[in-house]
């Protein structure tokens, strides 16, 4: 009987749940669900701009016995490296000390807003005339200084080559080209951060501010033992959030990288591969392999990070 | 069983399901369905012409629709090249074709494949709509010969339309500083020239743009060639001299890399700080533009050529290509063409847009002539049609030409030797050239 009534309860709640949840499936069933198999799909045949025959999984065999498809991986890893713990440390310290101020707060928000909304190519552009290697502004800094002028995007060397003067081999490390990308995309998306670790901020309840200034705690034993526990969630988001992107980052490197050979492959990340191996080249099968791979490294990130967050993260 | 985990089944089982569904034999492709045309009341023609040359196209479209009565011939700018390319890519995956598109050989070479295009031969050799032998002798024989594509079956599956030719703009201001009175006519000169300026001036006298069309022109100008069947010739003695040359000019601080895909060196060649720049002979209307608000002296020249070999140039320029829709619309794409292409509007093309005439009758019209005679720099490119040779339209080269472009940035940023990366170039694009 007991039971039975269980049952009622669980069958009375389904029919709203399913209403519920429609509108997200009409969103997601044709824009995330039918490309996601679509692509799967194509993964497994092998024709060039068409089906072809069906290969099974020699795509992703292919793809991992190509050393273009290691190299635009290896740069995707720089990337997410150089650029996701410095957003997120830049944007961090940039809201602890805008939490501090009292006056010009909203200013410096939006300030610190603009380049994060902002079109990405717009703002390249602005970027690419920077970096020119002949009448750019970095450049005109530099010989101003008496350094030595760069190449800037166009430079396939590694940047610890160049910073330790022809020590490390040229092939070691992100190039100067892939760094030259990363601190655009630093600068472009760092407000993000900002903005969200502030709304994180202001989460904290006043009363433990005051119970801490009560016991005598000085500014750095509040970030240390209040703050930044208590603001664990914001940076799993955020960390979450930066590091999905920074794996399908694609506008900045396609409005960045010099068209054709892309500094010899250097600025080159999967997102590009994918996208000139598809559609340049017209390898519908193998395009699509190397984006199922993408998708599921992500996932299996996100899993990962999920998992460790679990003992870390502190919930109010 | 909890009700929570025979939902997570059902979950699994209906994704499953999908997997199962998605990796079967194209359910959701209908691969055999014929073509169709975009637009069943027009002809719809996919350009990338820009300012005059879009004009013109749009003012003799019209005029074909009023000489030509029937389906009208419909001009839609479609972007630049690439946009074009991805656009038919999608159409043709769709099913759905513009009937004609402006495209370069290894972008026709990529459609061909698919089933998409038509071969022109069929309305070329027409008794009644086709070319008449004398008709089609008259047009150069590099810009027929570069349609044809030895993948598949010598087949003439694009038609010439706006043709140039890689040319040497020089800037006579920095010449005449660096007292160097004439033009360079092999390798060694020009890189003689650049001393001269580098030592009058202290500039670097030549902005490199990264292109694969120029290495090309400069292999073909030291004797090389570039493929013999499906095998790549890019570890022959001439392509190391070519990229041997052009990194010493770097090393030597004679001359300088620019952003690919900007157009720097014409900003420097415009403000004088460049002596010479190796371009296309279509870009002779931007500096025309250029000249108007701030003049300055210029000229065309040949492409310089090795040392006891004769001047070549490597041709440019999109043809046009007519795809599958009705029968109806493919012979009224064809009447197009050939309305194009006639005598009387390649001279009119080659006098309103930079490009040059396809036909060498062109020569002796009295209109052309008094345009060679008032900018005698515009003939330099119509001369050099004689001795101009296409790229190689092999599948796949699109793709060879993004690694000839990565080969020249390593060259030119003294990351490997010419040596290493000649021979790595080949390796890298017979794979591509002879992938099953």
């Amino acid at each position: 009987m007991l039971f039975s009534d269980r049952k009622n309860k669980r069958s009375s709640h389904l029919l709203p749940a399913i209403i519920m949840l429609a509108p997200s499936f009409v969103i997601l069933i044709p824009f995330f669900i039918f490309p996601l198999f679509y692509a799967f799909q194509l993964s497994l045949w092998g024709g060039k701009r068409n089906m072809g025959d069906f290969v099974g999984l020699k795509n992703y065999l292919m793809a991992f016995q190509n050393p273009l498809f290691w190299q635009s991986f290896k740069v995707t890893i720089y990337y997410a490296m150089m650029t996701v713990p410095t957003t997120l440390i830049l944007g961090f310290i940039i809201a602890y000390l805008l939490s501090k101020i009292t006056r010009g707060k909203v200013f410096f928000r939006i300030l610190f807003f603009v380049p994060y909304v902002t079109s990405t190519v717009a703002v390249a552009m602005v970027w690419r005339i920077f970096y020119n290697p002949q009448a750019g502004l970095f450049n005109f800094v530099l010989d101003y200084f008496g350094f030595s002028i760069q190449r800037w995007l166009l430079e396939p060397r590694g940047i610890l080559h160049i910073l330790t003067g022809g020590i490390i081999a040229p092939q070691f490390g992100p190039s100067l080209a892939l760094v030259c990308i990363s601190l655009f995309d630093i600068w472009h998306t760092f407000g993000f951060a900002v903005v969200v670790f502030l709304a994180g901020m202001s989460t904290i309840p006043k009363e433990y501010y005051e119970s801490a200034q009560i016991d005598g705690a000085r500014p750095l034993h509040i970030l240390f033992h209040i703050e930044l526990p208590l603001l664990t969630p914001t940076w799993l988001f955020l960390i979450t959030v930066q590091l999905i992107r920074s794996l399908q980052t694609f506008s900045s490197f396609y409005a960045l990288s010099p068209a054709g050979g892309r500094t010899m492959g250097t600025t080159e990340n999967l997102m590009l591969h994918i996208y000139s191996q598809f559609y340049e080249y017209g390898y519908w099968g193998y395009g699509s392999a190397v984006a199922i791979f993408l998708s599921i490294l992500i996932m299996t990130l996100t899993f990962v990070q999920w998992q460790w967050a679990r003992r870390y993260v502190f919930y109010q | 069983m909890s009700y929570q985990k025979r939902i997570e089944r059902v979950i699994i089982c209906y994704f499953l399901l999908l997997l199962l569904l998605f990796s079967g034999n194209g359910c959701f492709f209908s691969s055999h369905t014929e073509f169709v045309p975009l637009n069943s009341s027009q002809v719809v023609f996919w350009d990338r012409q820009t300012a005059e040359s879009a004009v013109f196209i749009k003012t003799k479209a019209n005029e074909f629709n009023e000489q030509h009565p029937g389906l009208p011939i419909k001009v839609e700018k479609a972007g630049a090249y690439a946009e074009i390319f991805r656009k038919v890519s999608a159409s043709i995956q769709a099913r759905k074709l513009p009937a004609l598109a402006v495209s370069y050989e290894s972008m026709t070479s990529e459609y061909i494949p698919t089933g998409a295009v038509v071969p022109i031969d069929e309305y070329l050799n027409d008794t009644e709509i086709g070319l008449s032998k004398e008709e089609l002798e008259d047009f150069f024989p590099a810009v027929i010969s570069a349609n044809r594509y030895s993948d598949f079956e010598n087949r003439l599956y694009s038609f010439p339309l706006a043709k140039s030719v890689l040319v040497l703009y020089y800037n006579k201001d920095v010449l005449n500083k660096s007292e160097i009175s004439h033009l360079p006519e092999t390798w060694d000169e020009f890189y003689k020239h650049l001393q001269i300026i580098k030592k009058k001036t202290g500039k670097r006298g030549y902005a490199i743009s990264i292109d694969c069309s120029t290495v090309i022109a400069m292999i073909y100008s030291f004797g090389g060639e570039i493929v013999k069947g499906r095998q790549t010739l890019f570890n022959s003695p001439e392509t190391i001299r070519v990229f041997s040359f052009l990194q010493r000019l770097i090393k030597e601080d004679l001359a300088y890399v620019i952003t690919p895909g900007t157009f720097d060196d014409q900003i420097a060649f415009a403000r004088g700080e460049i002596a010479y720049m190796i371009r296309s002979s279509s870009l002779r209307i931007a500096l025309e533009l250029i000249e108007k608000e701030k003049p300055f002296y210029w000229g065309i020249a040949p492409l310089p050529h090795a040392t006891n070999f004769p001047p070549v140039t490597v041709l440019f320029g999109p043809n046009i290509t007519i795809f599958k829709t009705t029968q109806e619309q493919q012979k009224r794409a064809w009447l197009f063409v050939r309305f194009m292409t006639s005598k009387e509007n390649t001279v009119n093309w080659a006098i309103e847009t930079g490009y040059v005439p396809i036909r060498k009758s062109s020569a002796e019209d009295p209109k052309l002539q008094k345009f060679w005679q008032e900018k005698p720099y515009t003939k330099v490119p119509f001369d050099c049609l004689k001795f101009a040779r296409p790229e190689p339209n092999l599948s796949g080269w699109q793709q060879v030409r993004d690694m000839v472009e990565s080969a020249e940035l390593e060259v030119l940023t003294l990351m490997n030797t010419p040596d290493i990366v000649c021979h790595n170039l080949k390796k890298k694009a017979d794979a591509v050239l002879n992938l099953p």
